[in-house]
């Protein structure tokens, strides 16, 4: 069993500098938990802490059963992956990947063949020999891989290692540590700041910020029910479009009333909740993902929509996808739509938006209100 | 291709008066040495050619010199095992970051910065027979029969010029071992902490192999320093008493300057260049492997 207990761990750097605050998890054994967030969010001295590299100001770590605030890192049973890979660049990959059980006294026998093992998945045998300098970013980040593998820790720990790669072999080592989780069966906890990432392998991210938890839950359930502005906004590339207003009654009916005096339609749905939660003549934002805005030209929405009109100030064909952008209420609004639109600069463009994917956050708190 | 030949050209021509000067100063004088050496000369005289008897002498007939050349040997043995060693240790300490780090620094590095001629009179005073430090400690806890004139003893005064030596330049090394220690990058040393590397394991296996390059240049200036030092011999014991403690460079010194043997001399001065030279080679060889196996840092 590796699950992992962080109880209400805090950091705190002298200078009375808060890296950490309250970080308040359970990891379940076998899953896949990335740490995502803005640099200094406190992502890495919180796996630096799972590691022993850090000490804990406050709070208790568990790793399975035991208590480990204060064991140190060799006996925690967790294995490293640095960003910059951290090779001893005197030692062979064998004797690299060999290290930690040479030091174990483990027999020589079983070293060797936990190193070809490792090796051969990794597909770095014929490497073996070859001294860290001789090798490309991402053969070495292979091996600083083999060299958690042969430890055969409870928790594997990766601190961003594919930021020093370059995007297409950052691309094919995503799926390399996939995989890896798959068949070792083990629980990883890893660090990034590339959202890509944290959405493509994670069984459960963790967002942060300033030291705080903003969310954990699937990638998925991150993207579509964001607890927060943050997250909303960090979550989805082209990240979520914002927009300030008021929620105001007109007759019977509750709108939106944005800053420039656009009244925008509510569903009766999202309006009745808004109601009943006392959002009346109260300002909130109203969040939309670039992909919820269709073109009124080639995907009109029939019913239940309200509608956005614009001037394309740029348009960025992407291939399959192009994206508008054009100025509301002060805001950039940028749109995700399908390439077919031909949309170029100066265009008028008119955008439609069912009001079930549209994200509503109280202004004050920040927090989705749904 | 043009432009970089150009430039290339443009380079030698730049280089090319600090290339004469070095020669005139450095190269010019160690062959107008070796030459000198070939002649039975006072330095104002008439110069007669001997050949190579000079250098026939040196090794055969020189009883002082062959003493010399093996006190320096003992002197270069005492920088290498004894001063390397303890700037590494200390080195290492600092480096981990210890409180007062900037302080002990400074502190270890005072010695270098003073001139040999007053560290060589404190050091008279500290072994002095008489009124010495080291004799009062010995008197004060009762250890009276180790009491004696450190530098007029046969058996001490060299002893007593190596102390100094490894003293003043330990705080050097330290210094260049403590800059050559923080430039390895530290997530080395973290993943060497979670493999389960204790503090001894960490130096012998991470530390010291990949400090190697900074090593090779310890061991040569420790190396080549020992082969020509004189200040402290000259200052401290003058090479006495009865040349217990004369080196190299002070033997020559009574050659060329005292005994007027301007040739003789020369042939010795010749010698310790070449002695340097070869060591320096040596050295270089030897830790070639290691230090292209640590390049990477």
């Amino acid at each position: 069993m590796a699950n992992l207990s962080l109880r209400h761990i805090k950091k705190v750097y002298p200078g009375n500098v808060t890296a950490v605050k309250d970080f308040n998890m359970e990891v379940e054994d076998k899953e896949f938990i990335v740490l995502v967030g803005p640099s200094g969010c406190g992502k890495t001295t919180t796996l630096r802490m799972i590691a022993g590299l850090e000490d804990i100001s406050d709070g208790e770590l568990y790793i399975g059963e035991r208590f480990v605030n204060d064991v140190a890192p060799k006996d925690r049973d967790i294995a490293m992956v640095f960003q910059n890979y951290a090779l001893y660049p005197h030692m062979t990959v064998y004797e690299n990947m060999a290290f930690g059980l040479k030091l174990k006294k483990v027999p020589k026998a079983e070293i060797d063949s936990k190193v070809k093992h490792a090796a051969k998945m990794l597909e770095i045998e014929h490497l073996l020999d070859r001294k860290p300098k001789a090798l490309s970013g991402g053969q070495r980040q292979r091996v600083a891989l083999g060299r958690a593998i042969v430890r055969e820790p409870k928790v594997f720990l990766m601190d961003e290692p594919l930021s020093n790669l370059d995007a297409k072999l950052r691309v094919q080592m995503r799926t390399v540590i996939s995989k890896l989780h798959k068949q070792l069966e083990t629980t990883f906890v890893y660090v990034t700041h590339d959202q890509t990432e944290a959405m493509t392998m994670g069984t459960r991210i963790v967002i942060m910020k300033d030291g705080d938890i903003q969310q954990v839950d699937t990638p998925q359930r991150a993207y579509d029910n964001p607890a927060n502005l943050f997250v909303a906004g960090f979550i989805g590339s082209p990240q979520m479009n914002f927009l300030k207003g008021t929620v105001v009654l007109e007759g019977q009916r509750v709108c939106l009333k944005l800053q420039d005096g656009t009244m925008v339609g509510i569903s009766d749905e999202k309006a009745a909740a808004l109601k009943e939660r006392g959002y009346i003549s109260k300002e909130v934002y109203m969040g939309i993902r670039p992909e919820h805005l269709h073109d009124a030209d080639i995907e009109p929405l029939s019913s239940g929509y309200s509608v956005f009109k614009g001037q394309i100030e740029l348009a960025e064909l992407m291939g399959a996808e192009i994206y508008l952008y054009f100025d509301l209420c002060g805001k950039q609004i940028t749109a995700r739509v399908d390439s077919k639109a031909a949309k170029k600069s100066g265009d008028a463009v008119e955008l439609h938006f069912h009001w079930d994917k549209v994200h509503v956050f109280d202004a004050e708190t920040e927090k989705a209100i749904y | 291709m043009n432009s970089l030949i150009y430039t290339k050209k443009s380079i030698a021509v730049f280089l090319l008066p600090a290339l004469a000067i070095y020669c005139a100063i450095v190269i010019v004088p160690i062959f107008i040495t070796a030459y000198f050496g070939l002649f039975e000369y006072n330095g104002m005289g008439s110069m007669d050619f001997i050949g190579l008897d000079n250098y026939k002498k040196l090794f055969l007939d020189d009883e002082v010199f062959r003493n010399g050349i093996l006190n320096s040997l003992k002197l270069a043995g005492a920088s290498l095992f004894i001063q390397l060693p303890i700037a590494l240790v200390l080195a290492m300490i600092l480096a981990k970051g210890v409180r007062f780090e900037k302080f002990y620094r400074t502190i270890y590095f005072i010695p270098v910065v003073i001139s040999s001629m007053v560290i060589g009179q404190l050091w008279l005073r500290i072994l002095n027979g008489d009124y010495g430090l080291l004799n009062a400690i010995l008197n004060s806890l009762g250890l009276e029969k180790y009491a004696m004139v450190w530098l007029g003893d046969e058996r001490t005064a060299f002893a007593g010029t190596v102390v100094p030596v490894v003293w003043q330049y330990v705080g050097y090394h330290m210094l260049i071992m403590y800059a050559g220690i923080k430039s390895i990058p530290t997530d080395i040393y973290e993943a060497a902490k979670i493999d389960g590397a204790n503090n001894i394991q960490t130096a012998f296996r991470i530390t010291i192999p990949l400090l190697m390059p900074v090593l090779k240049v310890c061991v040569t200036f420790a190396l080549v320093g020992s082969l020509r030092a004189f200040d402290f011999v000259y200052i401290m014991t003058g090479g006495g008493p009865f040349h217990a403690s004369d080196v190299p460079s002070t033997i020559m010194y009574t050659n060329l300057f005292r005994k007027g043997a301007y040739g003789y001399g020369s042939a010795q001065a010749f010698f310790i260049i070449l002695e340097c030279l070869l060591l320096s080679l040596i050295i270089q060889s030897l830790f070639k492997k290691s230090e292209d196996a640590a390049s990477a840092i």
